[in-house]
């Protein structure tokens, strides 16, 4: 008797490190490992350790390995607690619990999963599209439709996955569309992440590779997509008509002058660019473009030469999966300005305002708030 | 005592070794279970000096860095991605040596450890490099 309740004081006291490992700011090394622990331990015991450590220490302690690895463990509990995390707005990892409320295929975290459907962030759209394939609510098969013609790939990849789980082809157009995707920002080839995803799925579908290899050059890839194209023109002779507008993938001849990434595990992504025509171009997969000013373009330039008064060869702020990056053009090639959480220098300032207004003039109020949300997180302020 | 001169002339100063290439996918391209042992064509390079690319981690801080994780790919360095065990190098630079976060790929050159070490149940990490210079 005196030795089973030892043994049961010595795994609660395991427990107790588990969930603070899994969670240390100090200790990123041991995430993964102690969520691994808790997740092969399992039962009440762990469920009421992890309520006790939220309760004292709040949402945004929670790492996102913890997020995540909180999708294996069942107990009416933790899904509560996971619903809990998706409707908090200031949550850092919004996405990533409504991905591991969707592991735990929780029919009571439908209307969560629904609504998510028409989340800001494009990382809750996309889980929330896998949620409901996994619980196989086909009363959502109009909405998902719609998600073909979302801005973000990833969305409208999973949109055409779920509807294909569901037995309903009227996706796969977007995919096959996707293995033509030549987008580059600057450094980053998102084209060949797109080409590799939709690739990926449609020759399990096809059980057929086509010969095709999303890492080639055009050319090398030429045959292999007509091969692919060929094949879903068989069944589905108009499918170049049923592409949405917004998954069309354009010849991308551009120049650029000026380039902007954000990217916020917290707040998500926001990027543009302002290309040699004096276009303002939104977005880094679906672009939309608005045409600047001569004044606009002055005032611009004119915050934009603030920035590059910056010493761009230290980086500002907090280390981390938040951070801002402008490109800025020096004779033929870029050098980058990099900022993280509450770093960004006084003289980047005006450009950030400038830019909000122009955001704000031609793309509308929604995408200006986004802008500002997101951004408001570099401020040395915050 | 000339003599000796014109010999170490001759002979020349012993060269320091050069470093090997260590590309990221000789260590990663296997899968980790805890205590395994190692494949021999990972374990071979141990205490060897390497020369290997990839991406900084930033951590908690931006700057005046003295470790860091070097990691293989953008996903796992920026995007709140945790690596997996194999996919990363603790590094350690010189004492005295600084660096700062880049987002570009960087060059690290040191003395690789292939050490799979634990502290009691919790294992502390891998792939190991101390006194380690970033070449760009």
């Amino acid at each position: 008797m005196i030795f089973a309740l030892l043994f049961l004081l010595q795994d609660s006291a395991k427990i107790v490190q588990e969930v603070e490992y899994a969670n240390a700011k100090d200790k990123p090394q041991f995430h993964v490992q102690a969520v691994r622990k808790l997740r092969d331990r399992g039962g009440p015991a762990v469920a009421e350790e992890i309520a006790k450590f939220v309760a004292k220490n709040g949402h945004n302690s929670l790492s996102i390995a913890f997020t995540e690895g909180l999708g294996g463990l069942l107990d009416e509990r933790i899904a509560a607690l996971l619903r809990e995390l998706v409707r908090d707005k200031e949550f850092y990892w919004r996405p990533t619990a409504l991905r591991a409320l969707a592991e735990q295929a929780d029919r009571r975290s439908l209307e969560e999963f629904r609504a998510a459907l028409g989340d800001r962030l494009w990382g809750c759209r996309a889980a929330g599209l896998l949620a409901l394939e996994k619980l196989d609510d086909r009363v959502s098969i109009p909405r998902i439709r719609e998600l073909l013609g979302d801005d973000v790939y990833d969305v409208r990849a999973q949109a055409a996955k779920t509807l294909h789980a569901f037995g309903d082809s009227s996706g796969l157009p977007v995919l096959v569309e996707a293995l033509r995707a030549n987008t580059v920002w600057f450094d980053i080839d998102y084209g060949q992440i797109a080409r590799e995803d939709a690739w990926n799925f449609l020759k399990k579908v096809a059980k057929d590779d086509f010969g095709y290899k999303p890492w080639e050059s055009v050319e090398e890839r030429a045959p292999g997509l007509a091969k692919a194209e060929a094949w879903i023109a068989k069944t589905m002779p108009d499918w170049r008509s049923r592409v949405p507008e917004k998954a069309r993938v354009r010849a991308e001849q551009t120049e650029y002058q000026f380039g902007f990434e954000l990217r916020s595990c917290q707040r998500g992504d926001f990027f543009f660019r302002i290309d040699q025509e004096g276009n303002l171009v939104l977005g880094y997969f679906t672009l939309e473009k608005a045409k600047l000013s001569d004044a606009e373009l002055q005032a611009l330039k004119a915050a934009l030469d603030s920035v590059k008064s910056v010493d761009r060869s230290i980086p500002y702020g907090q280390g981390g999966c938040d951070f801002e990056q402008y490109y800025l053009r020096t004779g033929t090639r870029f050098e980058k300005l990099w900022i993280g959480l509450q770093g960004r220098p006084t003289r980047v300032e005006p450009f950030t305002r400038v830019v909000l207004d122009l955001v704000r003039k031609k793309f509308g109020e929604r995408t200006a708030e986004e802008f500002k949300q997101s951004s408001d997180i570099f401020r040395m302020s915050e | 005592m000339k003599r000796l001169l014109w010999i170490v002339l001759l002979t020349g100063c012993p060269k320091p070794p050069a470093a090997e290439p260590l590309a990221f996918q000789t260590l990663g391209s296997f899968e980790y279970k805890d205590k395994m042992k190692l494949p021999e064509d990972v374990a071979r390079w141990n205490g060897k000096l390497v020369r290997a690319s990839g991406f900084m981690n930033p951590t908690s801080q931006a700057r005046n860095l003295t470790t860091f994780l070097l990691v293989k790919d953008r996903a796992s360095c920026c995007f709140g991605k945790r690596p997996q065990i194999n996919h990363y190098i603790e590094v350690k630079l010189k004492p005295g040596a600084t660096a700062d976060y880049a987002s570009d790929p960087v060059t690290i050159q040191g003395v690789l450890k292939v050490d799979d070490r634990w502290d009691g149940d919790w294992q502390l990490g891998l792939y190991w490099m101390e006194g380690a210079e970033v070449l760009k």
